[in-house]
């Protein structure tokens, strides 16, 4: 893809952290530590791109059970989804703490590198058919929103507080009418 | 090891009946919770099946956990994207 060659050395660091399943922040802290320094920014980038794709092709799936009649919208970066769309989208925020940390990054670093990865996807994605809601959430996150969202990877703040733009619509898409994602 | 007909048959027998009731579990699993149910929900009737069969339908509750299935559509999603992205060569 692109113009860019990826080393072979993070195209095995990425395709075993894609291997491991669920346990694939583990694998990538692994591959991380044992990859040349030098092709670290490499490695961030690649998987800045890969996990900007994550969220658009989970969201993008359909639904496994028709929405209830009286199901209330679930606020996701200023974007409004399903019930099942927000424990996809709550359950994906959730591992990026684990992400920005495998890779030894701040939360806000790792927040700028998704916005920049998903800038990246939606260059080779257009004309590819995205679902409108989908499509928002990703101009959202390409223009930085997660940004504003970043210490809520870090937890302790407080929703009912905080004027942080996105940052609400994360915390309550937890909800799901009382359930956890 | 000395090849003993009891403790086989023995062995067997509860095999089959550790398989039995933890399939009495996978079978409640399937009737009763839907993966969009509340923790709450999937841990009672996990609760009343292990109570039925003993404790060996537990299994498929603790392989499950909450969450677990949206982990694991987030997990397929990045295989496949990692596969589609690379699959012209390295």
């Amino acid at each position: 893809m692109g113009t860019v060659t990826v080393d072979a050395r993070v195209i095995a660091a990425v395709r075993a952290w894609a291997a491991a399943g669920v346990e694939g922040t583990a694998m990538l802290a692994e591959q991380r530590r044992a990859l040349d320094p030098l092709l670290l920014p490499m490695l961030i980038s690649e998987a800045a791109e890969i996990t900007a794709e994550q969220l658009l092709v989970v969201l993008d799936r359909p639904p496994a059970q028709a929405p209830k009649k009286d199901e209330r919208p679930v606020p996701f970066l200023g974007v409004a989804l399903s019930q099942e769309q927000g424990r996809r989208a709550a359950s994906w925020l959730d591992e990026q703490r684990d992400m920005a940390r495998a890779l030894s990054l701040a939360p806000e670093a790792w927040s700028e590198k998704l916005a920049d990865g998903m800038r990246r996807v939606l260059e080779r994605l257009r004309g590819r058919p995205l679902s409108s809601t989908t499509s928002a959430l990703a101009c959202t996150v390409a223009d930085g929103a997660l940004k504003d969202a970043a210490r809520g990877f870090q937890g302790g703040v407080d929703p009912a507080t905080s004027a942080q733009a996105g940052l609400r619509g994360v915390l309550s898409a937890r909800v799901f009418d009382g359930k956890k994602p | 090891m000395k090849f003993s007909p009891l403790r086989d048959i023995v062995g067997g027998l509860v095999g089959a009946f550790s398989g039995g009731v933890g399939l009495v579990g996978v079978a409640a699993k399937k009737l009763f919770v839907a993966a969009d149910d509340s923790f709450t929900k999937k841990f009672l009737i996990g609760l009343a099946a292990t109570v039925l069969t003993g404790g060996a339908a537990l299994l498929p509750y603790l392989l499950t956990g909450p969450g677990q299935e949206t982990r694991a559509e987030l997990a397929a999603a990045r295989s496949s994207i990692v596969d589609d992205r690379y699959s012209g060569g390295e």
